[in-house]
């Protein structure tokens, strides 16, 4: 071989090294430096550990900024795997995804690299929305990870937004190492941020760069009834120039944004006046005028168009004469086009953003819109009109607040998910948060009248009268107005198959009073088998024959949330007649039951010889638990279901 | 700035002409396009105010109209009309938003709705209030929809919608469902289908619908109606889904023979002629077999031994999508010989087979590929001229002069079993004699698929039920369990655990929970846990009762409906049993203790439920036997199969009473060991026969 071609393959075999070399994936040097972490706290048996999660924000110029997110997890077991995903939302109005790279690295080292070709984007797919810019980006690595090893994912997003607030959650469900959000803004602009759930974290400022960390976080476990826990810090940016971002530092500023807005989709038009004209024809107060414009609102079919968004599009309604056409819209369309028609009849009304299902947790002292998900509206009302969902505001009278978007609630009924929560009142400088009407258990109630007829073969027969009002009866109308005749009979029947396994209705008939908030089922059924003959001797039978059991059971275990208990009151008569061949050999022991949270009480008594009463009631109250109690709390319902089982045993004469 | 040369100005001019013309037909097409055709508006549609079709329904569809063009090979063209009425809510909630899916390969065109309100007035959807997007993008492929949600919907109005999907690649087949999920009124497809080559025929399949003419009208089309179509509703056990609809498939087909016993010979031969080609006996598969078998095995043991080999030592890749990553790029179709399977030591399912068959016919057995149909797609007849009606290939091996069958490709299955797919079904046998053999396949006996649960369980005072308890699993019911739970992460599998408790038992706690041998292919299944049951027997003051059979409490009946649409289908015959110990607390004392006695459920099959008191009448066991020897049954003995699913429950449902004992007594001075008693069963004779008739 001569020189030439010895040098020919050398270089040969130098650059096919080269190559494998280069065709060798590699995980940037964050990621390993992460990993290489000891872990600072015990993981107990946790399927994975969060050991950064990190976000860096930098002002590129006063409208644009660059965000970057990194993640890196540690897959502790083989259900850690789930983990090994990256998921990045982004808006494909404003945001321009710049760059999403993951990695895994084996436990042996050998590192898999996920780039374009692996990653899925997807719309967020709501059965009710029509169009969204809500996009999502993912890498899914699950198949490739494994006990051991470490996941890690980082994208760069570009985002223009005329938001200034954001929200950051320090906690999840996985134990965290590290997590932190950053922000990098111009000079002269001010950043301020507050911790909920958490001591105060003091940020850490180095020049432009702001910096909010938390190091060695538990998992938070996910318990029933429990309020929302996670640590999370609330960040306002105040700019000093020019920018289309829009710093909101109270409540007033964020309601002086969104006025003009909703009072220009709110503008009657000439075919709304007639509409209005023609709902309230005729009616004499004020009440009778508000009440077909709320059902007339009601009515327009929930389906939501979410366009601009970082332009805070998904806090701006639909022209309400567009809404009146085409009978469609979502929560705020529907404020909007209520209000318009409101304001054709000479009634003042004000739109009112709120967190639909956790509005008592927006935090009064972080003024900006991210804490809403939900419209609905205040409308003034005078003296005459009573309802559980009128407040008494100290500038702008009496309020009723009507959420249009539950077509289950009647106007002067406000839904569960709104009650007690705050809101914010858009009214210009008058603006600001308020709180809404709490559910009282007078507010939702149900009734039960049973009376029933037990045979000697055990087989019971008997009607049910069942009586819901307020909020209950919101709950039963859903079921009965979603679902067809023939499903609802299932639904009902497989009810009372809790506690008469074997029943089957023999006649059904709902009544909606819709205006009145109230809701009633009456029910002949027949039950066979209920009662159990023992040798022939004995018959006993269960005496609660519609059991109330939940199925968010508190079980014995160590409670670390407090337990959010909700206001109901239930009650129910019974009487059931009892064969001729038998007499009553035992009946169950009353029970009453007090706590700070509600009461119950239920008593089985015989009615002479031939019947038995069964009396129930409970009424439970507004209350946060604290978890050091949760034993009672378990104890009180625990106490409830079973005397729920307690059965009446009978004796052959 | 340049001059045109006069050639160029000429060229331009001529070009500015085609320009006009071109836009002069794109602005009518657009107008075409821009103006929909609607049927006229039928006043009496508008009036009415009760659905026809199904009494219950929230909206009807008054007709569906689809004129279907699928002439060519590299497109298709459906053109979409629909018109409905809304009666209640829910069917305004059902029409609130029309989306209309398509994939990278197809294009929806010409999308326009209105609605017309029980006055007349007529609300056009505005063509800006279409919206389209990509619900999914994964490199090229692309998912989108376009969606709109129909103008002034309320109930009573008439809606009616119509779009074009143009697809640029088609399926095989077109399949034509005369089913929605709405109940119609009057549905219409128009299909214009050519044959890809001219001596190739149009066949047509019919899914519950009268036949109908497969010929072409006078103009060109096929048309096919129906009437009064019910919505398409499901419903548990039920028959394969293209069986259970109301459809048709036209396809067309390279044989054009009349007589399907032809057909079914020429397959015979091909199945036989892959046997050929893919198991032929090569050395690696000699040496291999001697490392696995003796000479001096007996014939079912050698079959065993090959076929725990191929479940075992191959990796099959439907099971390992790590290694089936890794894998060449094959085609489908390609048949790859039992020696490159051995070689590689992995392959798919079929390829798996074919080792199997390889090394059986090695080991010297008469062995045969055989083609089955599977039930879980569509019902087996032999009408059915196509490869597809026996999509899965397993293997037939000759023992003693017996036919066994065995699909070591499944991994969980033990030897001589199929799946439930492919068993109590027809399947074509492989020969070289062109015999066109459709044998029926037997379904494994209900021994060979069981489940044991064995609970030790202690009762307590406060009516609470804590122990132990042991699940283990075979044959059809193991492979199942394996199947669906070898996927999931261990979290998952425990919950699939914990849940199927749960679902009637809210108030279970499960703990400890151990899932063995999901993965492997030869040990049966075999979970494990502690089970917690708070207020599991219900208590008064001086006694307790509880349910001896403590798996079946608070289930209801398997079949609960009073009307039943479709034939009932189980997948396997097995036989359940539990084996319950409940040890009765302190102080307390069985009260004239009872049995709920067995039923004969004739075809169907056998319950018994034993009781025994034991260990010094502290201990009651509870033996619960349920034997489904089965596995179709005609709806038209749906009745006595409720009748026979309650009789189960009332048995399952028996109670035991406790009742606390007396105060205690002074000890006597001579010992007396108390007689054990004894249960018996609670069911008269006259009783036990009437459920027999039921």
């Amino acid at each position: 071989m001569t020189s030439t071609t010895r040098a020919v393959f050398l270089l040969l075999a130098l650059s096919i090294t080269i190559a494998s070399l280069q065709a060798k994936p590699t995980a940037p040097d964050w990621v390993p430096a992460v990993a290489a972490k000891p872990a600072s706290i015990d993981y107990g048996k946790a399927k994975a550990a969060v050991l950064l999660d990190e976000c860096s924000i930098k002002a590129e110029t006063a409208d644009f900024f660059t965000e970057r997110t990194r993640m890196v997890f540690r897959i502790l077991t083989k259900d850690g795997k789930e983990n090994a995903k990256a998921l990045v939302p982004f808006d494909k109005g404003s945001d321009k995804v710049k760059s999403f790279q993951a990695w895994i690295i084996k436990p042996n080292g050998d590192v898999i690299a996920f780039g374009k070709k692996e990653t899925v984007e997807t719309a967020f797919q709501e059965n009710t929305e029509l169009y969204s810019e809500n996009r999502l980006l993912q890498i899914i690595a699950e198949d490739d990870a494994e006990a051991g090893c470490i996941f890690a994912y980082e994208a760069i997003v570009e985002e223009k937004s005329v938001f200034t607030n954001n929200s950051w959650y320090f906690q999840s469900s996985l134990p965290v190492e590290y997590s932190a959000i950053t922000y990098n803004l111009l000079p002269g602009w001010k950043i301020e941020g507050r911790t909920f759930n958490h001591a105060p974290v003091e940020p850490i400022i180095k020049g432009n760069q702001t910096t909010w960390e938390l190091h060695s976080l538990p998992a938070i476990k996910n318990e029933p009834l429990s309020p929302p826990t996670k640590a999370w810090l609330g960040i306002n940016i105040l700019p000093s120039t020019k920018t289309i971002r829009v710093p909101f530092t109270s409540w007033a500023d964020i309601s002086n944004f969104y006025t003009d807005k909703y009072d220009a989709s709110s503008a009657p038009s000439a075919a709304i006046k007639a509409k209005a004209d023609s709902l309230v024809a005729g009616a004499t107060t004020l009440w009778k005028r508000i009440y077909p414009l709320c059902r007339q609102a009601q009515k327009v079919n929930y389906i939501s168009i979410d366009l601009n968004l970082a332009h805070a599009g998904g806090y701006i309604p639909r022209d309400a004469d567009k809404v009146l056409r085409t009978n469609y819209g979502d929560c705020k369309d529907k404020a909007s086009f209520l209000r318009a028609l409101l304001a054709t009849q000479g009634i003042e009304s004000f739109p009112l953003i709120v967190n639909s299902g956790s509005g008592r947790y927006v935090a009064p002292d972080w003024p900006s819109p991210t804490q809403f998900n939900h419209a609905i509206l205040a409308i003034k009302v005078d003296d005459t009109v009573v309802t559980p969902a009128v407040i008494d505001h100290p500038i702008l009278g009496r309020l009723l607040i009507f959420d249009a978007t539950n077509p289950y609630a009647p106007p002067g009924l406000l839904p569960e998910e709104d009650c007690g929560g705050h809101g914010l009142l858009i009214a210009g400088n008058k603006g600001e948060l308020i709180t809404l009407p709490e559910l009282q258990p007078q507010n939702n109630q149900t009734e039960l009248k049973i009376t029933a007829k037990l045979q000697a073969n055990g087989t019971v027969d008997g009607s049910i009268e069942e009586k819901t009002s307020g909020l209950a009866s919101t709950e039963k109308r859903s079921i009965y107005r979603t679902l067809s005749s023939a499903d609802y009979r299932k639904q009902i029947e497989r009810k009372l198959n809790g506690s008469m396994p074997a029943a089957t209705l023999t006649k059904i008939e709902p009544d909606d009073h819709f205006d009145q908030a109230e809701f009633s089922l009456q029910t002949q059924f027949t039950a066979p088998n209920h009662g159990k003959s023992m040798r022939d001797v004995l018959l006993i039978f269960k005496p609660v024959l519609v059991s109330r059991l939940s199925g968010a059971s508190l079980k014995k275990e160590k409670r670390l949330q407090p337990i959010v208990i909700t206001p109901e009151s239930f009650s129910e008569k019974s009487q059931i007649e009892l064969p001729a061949e038998f007499h009553i050999d035992e009946l169950p022991a009353p029970i009453e039951l007090k706590s700070a949270f509600g009461k119950y009480s239920a008593r089985v008594t015989a009615d002479g010889t031939k019947n038995i009463l069964v009396e129930r009631s409970l009424e439970l109250s507004l209350a946060t638990i604290p978890a050091a109690d949760y034993d009672s709390v378990r104890s009180f319902f625990e106490k409830i279901a079973q005397a729920e089982q307690a059965p009446v045993v009978l004796r052959r004469n | 700035m340049v001059m045109a040369a006069p050639a160029t100005l000429h060229l331009i001019r001529i070009s500015f002409f085609w320009l006009c013309r071109a836009l002069a037909l794109l602005i009518l097409t657009a107008a075409v396009h821009g103006a929909p055709k609607w049927d006229p508006v039928n006043k009496d549609e508008l009036a009415e105010s009760k659905p026809i079709v199904e009494p219950d329904a929230g909206a009807e569809i008054i007709w569906r109209k689809v004129i279907m063009d699928h002439s060519a090979i590299a497109w298709r063209n459906d053109k979409h009309y629909i018109r409905a009425k809304i009666y209640s809510q829910k069917g305004v909630d059902d029409f609130a938003k029309i989306d209309i899916e398509y994939g990278t390969a197809s294009q929806v065109a010409d999308v326009a709705a209105r609605t017309i309100k029980p006055d007349g007035t007529i609300v056009d959807l505005n063509p800006k209030e279409i919206y389209e997007r990509e619900i999914i993008k994964f490199g090229s492929e692309r998912w989108k929809v376009k969606s709109f949600a129909l103008p002034a919907l309320e109930p009573g109005v008439v809606v009616e919608y119509q779009y074009t999907i143009k697809d640029n690649d088609p399926d095989y087949f077109t399949r034509i469902d005369f089913q929605s999920e709405h109940p119609t009124r009057q549905v219409r497809f128009k299909l214009n289908i050519e044959p890809p080559v001219s001596w190739w025929t149009i066949r047509a399949k019919l899914f519950n619908c009268k036949e109908q003419p497969i010929e072409k009208g006078t103009d060109g089309f096929f048309t096919f109606e129906m009437k009064n179509v019910p919505a398409d509703k499901k419903e548990d056990f039920s028959p394969p889904e293209l069986n259970n609809s109301i459809a048709m498939l036209i396809y067309p087909s390279g044989y054009t023979g009349d007589d399907p016993k032809e057909f079914w010979r020429d397959q015979s031969l091909a199945l036989q002629h892959d046997f050929e080609t893919t198991t032929w006996q090569a050395k690696a598969i000699r040496a291999t077999l001697a490392g696995i078998v003796s000479a001096s095995d007996p014939a079912a043991k050698k079959l065993e031994l090959i076929h725990d080999y191929c479940r075992s030592k191959i990796i099959n890749y439907s099971f390992d999508p790590t290694a089936a990553k890794k894998r060449k790029n094959k085609d489908p179709d390609d048949k790859i010989s039992a020696a490159a399977t051995l070689k590689a030591g992995a392959g798919d399912p079929e390829d798996v087979n074919a080792l199997f068959a390889a090394l059986a016919r090695a080991a010297g057995f008469e062995v045969k590929f055989i083609g089955c149909s599977d039930r879980s797609i569509l019902f087996f007849s032999a009408e059915y001229c196509e490869p597809w009606v026996i999509p899965h290939r397993a293997i037939a091996v000759l023992v003693e002069g017996q036919w066994q069958y065995f699909d070591p490709g499944a991994r969980f299955l033990p030897a001589r079993m199929l799946s439930w797919r492919n068993a109590d079904t027809t399947a074509l046998i492989g020969d070289s004699k062109r015999t066109g053999e459709l044998r029926q396949i037997p379904g494994a006996p209900a021994e060979t698929n069981t489940r044991t649960r064995k609970a030790t369980l202690q009762l307590a005072e406060d009516g609470s039920l804590e122990g132990e308890v042991e699940e283990t699993y075979s044959g059809q019911w193991d492979a199942e369990c394996k199947q669906s739970m070898f996927s999931d992460t261990p979290a998952k599998r425990e919950e699939q655990v914990r849940q199927s408790i749960q679902q009637y038992q809210s108030m279970a706690e499960l703990s400890a929970i151990n899932v063995e041998n999901i993965e492997d292919p030869i040990t049966p299944l075999r979970v494990t846990y502690h089970l917690r049951i708070p207020n599991y027997a219900d208590l008064t003051g001086s006694r307790l009762f509880f349910q001896p059979a403590v798996f079946q409490k608070g289930k209801p009946p398997l079949f609960e409906n009073a009307t039943r649409r479709t034939d009932i289908l189980f997948h396997y015959r097995l036989i359940e049993k539990d084996e319950v110990h409940i040890a009765i607390p302190d102080g307390f004392k069985f009260e004239q203790p009872s049995a709920p006695g067995p039923l004969d459920l004739g075809e169907l099959g056998r319950y018994e439920n034993q009781l025994s008191i034991v260990d010094k009448a502290r201990v009651l066991v509870c033996v619960r036997t349920y034997r489904r020897t089965c596995v179709a049954i005609s709806k038209t003995f749906y009745p006595a199969l409720v009748t026979a699913f309650q009789g189960i429950n009332k048995r399952d449902n028996h109670t035991i009473t406790l009742k606390r004992r007396d105060p205690p007594v002074p000890i006597q001075s001579t010992p007396v060991t108390p007689p054990q008693p004894t249960v018996t069963s609670a069911t008269t004779p006259a009783a036990e026969s009437a459920d027999k008739q039921q």
